[in-house]
């Protein structure tokens, strides 16, 4: 597939804050891709710059493969944008909200009826045409927002986090109609949002950001179970992974330990290459909560527990154990009952854990 | 003995809310609303805004005034007691802090009119704050906080007050996902121990079933529902209640009971073939069927299944959601491993009826199947 956009070691200064640092990544051809990452990352910034809102410090930004787009005026760009404040023109209907960007371009007006009739029964908005913003509810107002950067033939959508102050109920539907919209219609769409589980859920590829830079650049599960750093694996994933401070031992049975208060932690057999230079160094392991396993006393690694508390979802639960102190939370994907108190004991399933190094956060395992 | 039977009785009726009707102007609010709290329990009330969740929390608290029907505490009519004088902690979810104080002395100003040793306030609002996972914060001023960290001091603020009834709205709404995830674990752990009476009200299905031992829903200033949380999840008593707890929430598919001399079947609505055996023999009637997301398995090759158009596929954490699309009904299902099914694509699907709703013409249940259900 080719590329639609590269972005490509591309700076953002304000004044001497850095904003972005040198970021580079493709967007490819009806590629469903986010970029999330906490307030401050520089997300917004790198949606901006590539909607022409902000000027580049340096780098290049690249449309179509050959069209260098850093000095092209925003409304020069052929990029669509739908903003998280839905901006919509208060005194114009659904319909001519819809209309107004194809008049500004000098589209006809059967072009114009046409395609307003295509992108209302798109968003389901055949009852609103005629109404007013003020008159409509959020989701509804969410839903023309995004009909206007659909209704253009755009080579990039860029949807500014567009979903994020829906409630629940409306944001899981309008989450499936637009993932509906971006495959049948062979769009492109850039998804900017702080929520992990919404970038998880809707995206072909997630771009993390930190601190103004990419952390990791992958399909969701790819972060879920090959992050490439301590703040991927503790960003994605609900509820967040356990981290366990210890330390790495090479036990006489020839065998990796992860040490954490008298607790010794398995680690996989053929691990040893990678970490024999931090032996007996202080490490932090990471396990995510789907990954352990609740079991017989009796079976081999089984660490025992007590049920700190216990938290029942009615097709699945989560148990939060304690051992020595340190919290360790299970997802069940039953559900029993565990009393507050009592003995459990768990082990985890050897190819989820990670190690990581204390002070980089880098992955070591 | 007789000190022993109050005491009992006590337990049982801690706070009784009896016919409670409440109008703003020509707005009913409440309808002869009824509910009891036993001691040390938790009561949560679950339901949409504007059903009416947090006038029931000010009614007990005293702070609005009922139109007709009594508040019961401890076998006395509180209707008209002054809000001082009831033992009550509130939290409501716009936390009134004091702005020119640090977190400290707002959560030790609740313990201040108690003439406690110092030392002893120093401890408790410490081992609160650790809790609450405020502890670096206790210097700061209220402004200097961010939202959910204020809620959080309100919440520490009410919690080391002893209090003979906690009233809690929402008090963990505006917390990041993860941190309201640890929260419910304490919180939960906390009340092991403590066994504190309290009323949590919250619109998260989550919070409630966690840490409701007793769940009310509500809809419309009306109790839909009281129940464990076993009772509202697997038998909820209409189709509300069904759609509110749950992510996803239940499906619910319109059809019709058939009996003939064959037995019963659940007929889907608007669909050449979707007819399912069931082993129940029930009357013939119009019904709706709901069934969670993870009983509903898809297939591309079964013909004896009901005819289904894959209509969306995402992610749920490392789960898949599908949406399937039945006659003009969409619906949600979940499976642990990736399935690689293309919008648009016509499958079919297997309904394990283990545990599914039927709810009449009026939305109300009738019947929860039981296993060997289905073909």
């Amino acid at each position: 597939m080719e590329n639609k956009l590269v972005v490509s070691h591309v700076y953002k200064n304000y004044g001497n804050v850095e904003a972005v640092k040198d970021i580079s990544f493709e967007v490819k051809d009806r590629e469903f891709i986010s970029i999330v990452g906490p307030s401050g990352c520089g997300k917004s910034s790198t949606l901006r710059m590539i909607a022409g809102l902000e000027e580049i410090t340096e780098g290049d930004i690249i449309l179509e493969g050959n069209k260098r787009i850093n000095n092209i005026p925003a409304r020069d760009r052929n990029i669509a944008l739908c903003f998280e404040n839905y901006a919509l023109y208060p005194h114009l209907t659904v319909a001519n909200n819809f209309a107004f960007p194809l008049q500004v371009r000098g589209f006809t007006k059967q072009e114009i009826d046409k395609k307003i009739k295509s992108t209302i029964s798109l968003l389901d908005l055949e009852d609103y045409k005629n109404m007013y913003p003020k008159e409509l509810g959020g989701g509804e107002l969410q839903r023309v927002a995004l009909g206007r950067a659909l209704i253009r033939d755009a080579s990039v959508y860029l949807l500014d986090e567009a979903l994020s102050h829906l409630d629940t109920q409306t944001k899981i539907e309008l989450r499936s109609r637009l993932m509906r919209i971006h495959k049948l219609n062979k769009l492109t769409f850039i998804l900017v949002t702080h929520d992990q589980s919404e970038a998880v859920a809707v995206s072909d590829r997630i771009i993390v950001m930190n601190e103004g830079t990419i952390q990791q650049i992958g399909k969701p599960e790819e972060l879920y179970n090959n992050p490439s750093n301590l703040f991927v694996a503790d960003f994605i994933g609900e509820p967040p992974i356990n981290l366990i401070e210890g330390t790495l031992i090479y036990s006489k049975d020839n065998q990796f330990k992860h040490r954490c208060k008298d607790i010794d932690f398995y680690l996989p057999q053929n691990s040893e290459n990678n970490l024999s230079k931090y032996k007996d160094q202080k490490v932090l392991m990471g396990i995510r909560p789907q990954y352990i396993d609740i079991c017989d006393s009796s079976q081999p690694n089984a660490i025992e527990g007590i049920v700190y508390s216990y938290e029942y979802l009615g097709e699945k639960g989560y148990l939060l154990l304690d051992s020595k102190g340190e919290r360790i939370l299970v997802e069940l994907d039953h559900t029993g009952y565990y009393k507050t108190n009592e003995k459990a004991y768990y082990r985890f399933q050897e190819k989820h854990i990670f190690l990581f190094d204390l002070k980089t956060g880098k992955r070591i395992l | 003995m007789i000190y022993n039977d109050t005491k009992i009785k006590e337990k049982e009726n801690y706070l009784t809310l009896r016919n409670i009707h409440k109008k703003y102007g020509n707005v009913v609010a409440l309808k002869n609303l009824n509910l009891s709290i036993k001691e040390g329990e938790i009561l949560a009330i679950i339901g949409p805004s504007g059903a009416g969740k947090t006038t029931i929390l000010k009614i007990i608290a005293g702070l609005e005034e009922i139109t007709s029907g009594e508040v019961v505490f401890k076998n006395q009519i509180i209707n008209d007691l002054d809000p001082n004088m009831r033992k009550f902690a509130m939290v409501f979810e716009t936390y009134a802090l004091y702005p020119h104080i640090s977190v400290y002395d707002n959560i030790a100003s609740s313990l201040s009119a108690l003439k406690i040793d110092k030392k002893i306030i120093k401890e408790k609002v410490e081992d609160i704050s650790k809790l609450l996972q405020i502890f670096p914060l206790l210097d700061r001023k209220p402004n200097h906080l961010s939202g959910g960290q204020r809620q959080r001091v309100a919440l520490g603020r009410a919690l080391i007050k002893p209090a003979d009834l906690y009233l809690l709205d929402e008090p963990i709404a505006h917390l990041d996902a993860k941190l309201r995830h640890q929260m419910i674990g304490e919180f939960a752990h906390l009340q092991e121990s403590r066994k504190l009476s309290m009323v949590y009200v919250t619109h998260d299905w989550q919070e409630a079933i966690t840490l409701g031992d007793h769940i009310i829903v509500l809809k419309d200033g009306e109790i839909v529902q009281y129940g464990t949380k076993e009772e509202i999840f697997d038998r909820p008593a209409d189709n509300f209640v069904g759609k509110i707890i749950g992510d996803p929430p239940m499906n619910l598919i319109p059809g019709n009971i058939i009996t003939n001399l064959e037995g019963s079947f659940f007929k889907i609505d608007n669909i050449d073939n979707g007819k399912i055996k069931l082993i129940d023999t029930l009357s013939s009637e119009k019904v709706s069927m709901g069934i969670r997301p993870h009983k509903i398995d898809i297939t591309v090759s079964d013909e004896d299944g009901i005819r289904a158009e894959i209509y969306s596929v995402e992610r749920d954490g490392i789960d898949f959601l599908i949406s399937i699309k039945i006659a003009d009904g969409i619906y949600k299902t979940r499976f642990k491993e990736q399935k690689s099914f293309k919008i648009g694509e016509k499958v079919w699907v297997k309904f394990n009826l283990e545990g599914a709703c039927l709810f009449n013409r009026k939305n109300k249940l009738i019947k929860v199947l039981e296993g060997k259900n289905g073909k």
